[in-house]
């Protein structure tokens, strides 16, 4: 069983946080960088936000689904990014209002390797 | 001649005469815009003038906006950042004091969260803040004919470069992407645009009234960057022309797609009573999972794993 680790970070996520959304971000706490460990329960590939839905386990040993709205198809997500039953590790800024959801960033899998990360321009 | 001949000939010459005078009830003459476009196109005429014999480009494949140091929500490169708002850029726009205040109050109110844009409502960007919106951006461009497509609401843009005209006053109302005409400068595409819907240069940024105008030189500085020098004129809203540029870099990934995408099949967006915008998660009622909204209940066993 995968736990919930909740660990509070200085560094920056990769991704931008609520501005980079069409829409208002406000309802993401983009001062607070939070890492999720989980499993990957589905992968909404679409636009204008792909989503992305991992159970974790919450503090009183239950299974909670977090609702992660990552960019676009086109950006550094693809379809194959995900799929159900992937183990990951996720960095987020959770909701202002303590629901279980949150933005998207960089993901990285028991192998080491990243998705979400921004290539070098 | 045949009366039959005659006759024929007679039929073909009225036809043209017909079609002719339709097409110049249609395109505007040079000198007939609105009064509040005409600063804009007395400049784009002044371009037009000088300008050096067509070199059109090619421009093809897909590109994504470059952010520069105000954020995603900036209107261009120039932009700085906003002090305190993270991804958002302070607006260099001279403004009217109208419409200065409700460019403050909306900052203000961003502070304090409260906010919430047309396009939560999946409605399309529209010009000009189709050019600073992320995802992917495709330019066709043909002699008489320019289109841009954005990935984001399938938003297409059609420039208009065979030599007519704007459209009639009297013949066109507000429109999302406004009236693009244009011509080739060289490799630089120049465009003036019209008819625009009032809204805003992008989220938290200033305002734009109906009557705004635009004027864009629009070049591939090398083969991975395009260039787009905009210009917004509005009597209503601007003290002075509010200049911005755009930089677009070009995507080298050969697994991507342009394909049309539609909002509304996952807008969860609501607003709050505040005023502000908040979402609809999994299992809260309303909520719309993308891959079974407007999907016929029969067919939704055959949704690929």
């Amino acid at each position: 069983m995968i736990n919930l680790r909740w660990i509070l970070c200085t560094a920056s996520l990769a991704l931008a946080g609520a501005a980079s959304a069409h829409h208002s971000g406000a309802m993401f706490d983009v001062n607070k960088d939070v890492t999720l460990e989980g499993t990957v329960k589905g992968w909404d590939f679409t636009a204008p936000h792909s989503w992305l839905h991992v159970i974790t386990t919450g503090p009183d040993g239950k299974p909670v689904e977090w609702s992660l709205e990552g960019g676009p198809p086109g950006g550094l997500l693809r379809k194959d990014s995900f799929k159900a039953g992937d183990k990951v590790s996720v960095q987020i800024h959770p909701m202002k209002d303590g629901r279980p959801a949150g933005t998207l960033g960089v993901a990285t899998f028991p192998d080491g390797h990243k998705v979400g990360v921004r290539p070098p321009t | 001649m045949t009366h039959r001949r005659i006759g024929a000939f007679a039929c073909g010459a009225w036809l043209v005469m017909i079609g002719s005078a339709a097409a110049a009830q249609t395109a505007a003459a040079p000198e007939a815009v609105a009064p509040e476009y005409r600063q804009s196109w007395a400049d784009y005429l002044e371009m037009k003038a000088k300008a050096a014999p067509p070199k059109i480009p090619n421009w093809s494949g897909l590109w994504r906006r470059r952010v520069g140091g105000g954020g995603l929500a900036s209107f261009g490169d120039q932009d700085p950042p906003l002090p305190g708002l993270r991804g958002y850029g302070q607006s260099t726009a001279q403004l009217t004091p109208k419409y200065k205040a409700a460019y403050d109050k909306k900052v203000a109110d961003i502070r304090k969260d409260i906010e919430w844009g047309r396009l939560s409502y999946c409605l399309p960007a529209g010009m000009p803040r189709w050019l600073g919106e992320p995802f992917l951006k495709e330019f066709i461009v043909t002699p008489e004919k320019t289109w841009m497509i954005n990935e984001e609401f399938s938003e297409v843009r059609r420039i208009h470069t065979d030599g007519q005209g704007h459209l009639s006053e009297g013949l066109i109302g507000p429109l999302w992407q406004g009236d693009s005409i244009g011509f080739w400068d060289g490799d630089t595409l120049v465009i003036h645009t019209t008819h625009l819907k009032a809204g805003e240069y992008q989220k938290g940024q200033p305002d734009f009234s109906f009557k705004a105008s635009l004027l864009e030189r629009v070049r591939m500085t090398d083969p991975e960057t395009i260039v787009d020098e905009i210009t917004a004129y509005d009597p209503e809203s601007l003290l002075k022309p509010y200049k911005a540029t755009f930089t677009y870099r070009k995507v080298n990934d050969p697994a991507l797609r342009l394909n049309f995408s539609s909002c509304e099949e996952g807008n969860n967006a609501v607003r709050t009573p505040e005023g502000g915008t908040n979402y609809l998660l999994p299992g809260d009622p309303g909520y719309r999972d993308p891959n079974s909204f407007g999907i016929p209940d029969v067919a939704l066993d055959s949704l690929p794993k």
